[in-house]
């Protein structure tokens, strides 16, 4: 049984790819930025007072800046988290539209996991929920660390919430199976 | 309570620390780049591995070369009235070809060697002039 929460986001190593091309970016834009001088715009920023504060901005540079957000908002936009009641995903914390699905254990119908060849390698992977209230998947969480023990997890727990619910539920009607039989 | 750990705790997470991590590394290729914050108009870029500048080095820059004329101005505020003359007389220098084209060498000679013009005391009203003018006025039957 879970008696805690536990909170899983994406890993580093599933942006592996936007890893590479923030190094790339990073090391054109300065060599960039030496070869054409002129790419650098010299401005006025803000004056207090007396002092005034210029700024030089080397357009470049937009270049890592843009593939570092690319790579920073997925790891920090989603998170799933599961409690003793069941599994809750967030997605769009740095976006304006928030979403939150929750799945209880007894709902879970099946958990895909899906991993490329590259991602078995770096042991991530995407991991998909469905509840028997839709005919798809309900929850899905790419990049997700380990993502075989995680599945493990969660089948254990659901089959340990459907058994005690079957068992409850025998408890009050011990002759259910019985008069079906019948 | 609040403790030290709680403060510390985001800091020393791996995820969050990664992401220090780079933007740590954007901002040195930031700087890298020639980009950032000064209190000058334009902030200092090392141009040693860039383009070679087209303007002058300190050494390539040669003393301004003063105009003749000035010369010549000069020798004539230090000559003497009688150097200046002969100076002149000798014709060296713009000043003094201009003057002797002008004809102001003999004007000035003039000037200098000229006496104060002394009136002849006048006898009632006649001199030497005036008898001539009576004499013409005479054969012309004027008088």
């Amino acid at each position: 049984m879970i008696n805690s929460e536990i909170t899983i986001r994406r890993v580093w190593r599933s942006q592996i790819k936007r890893i590479i091309i923030y190094v790339v970016l990073s090391i054109a834009s300065v060599v960039l930025s030496r070869q054409f001088p002129g790419s650098i715009i010299h401005g006025k920023l803000i004056d207090i007072g007396s002092l005034d504060l210029y700024l030089s901005l080397p357009l470049f540079s937009l270049m890592p800046l843009i593939a570092l957000f690319s790579l920073v908002v997925p790891i920090y936009d989603a998170y799933l988290l599961i409690d003793n009641r069941g599994i809750e995903m967030t997605s769009g914390i740095l976006s304006l539209n928030l979403t939150t699905n929750r799945v209880r254990f007894e709902d879970i119908r099946g958990i895909e996991l899906e991993q490329r060849l590259i991602e078995r390698a770096l042991n991530v992977g995407t991991i998909g929920i469905g509840s028997a209230a839709t005919d798809g998947v309900e929850i899905v969480m790419p990049g997700v660390g380990a993502p075989r023990d995680l599945q493990e997890m969660i089948q254990a727990e659901r089959d340990a919430r459907q058994k005690a619910e079957s068992a409850a539920g025998h408890a009050l009607n011990p002759y259910s199976q019985s008069s079906v039989g019948d | 309570m609040i403790s030290f750990k709680h403060i510390l705790s985001p800091i020393t997470e791996k995820r969050n620390l990664i992401l220090i991590l780079f933007v740590a590394l954007f901002f040195s290729i930031f700087r890298l780049s020639g980009g950032g914050i000064s209190t000058e108009k334009a902030l200092p870029v090392d141009r040693s591995e860039m383009e070679p500048s087209v303007e002058d080095t300190a050494e390539e820059i040669q003393p301004e070369v003063q105009a003749p004329i000035g010369d010549d101005f000069a020798d004539l505020d230090s000559l003497s009235p009688a150097a200046d003359i002969a100076r002149l007389k000798s014709g060296s220098g713009t000043q003094a070809n201009n003057a002797r084209n002008s004809g102001s060498e003999d004007l000035l000679d003039g000037m200098r060697k000229a006496q104060p013009v002394k009136r002849a005391p006048t006898n009632g009203g006649s001199n030497s002039g005036n008898s001539k003018l009576a004499e013409i006025e005479r054969s012309l039957g004027l008088r």
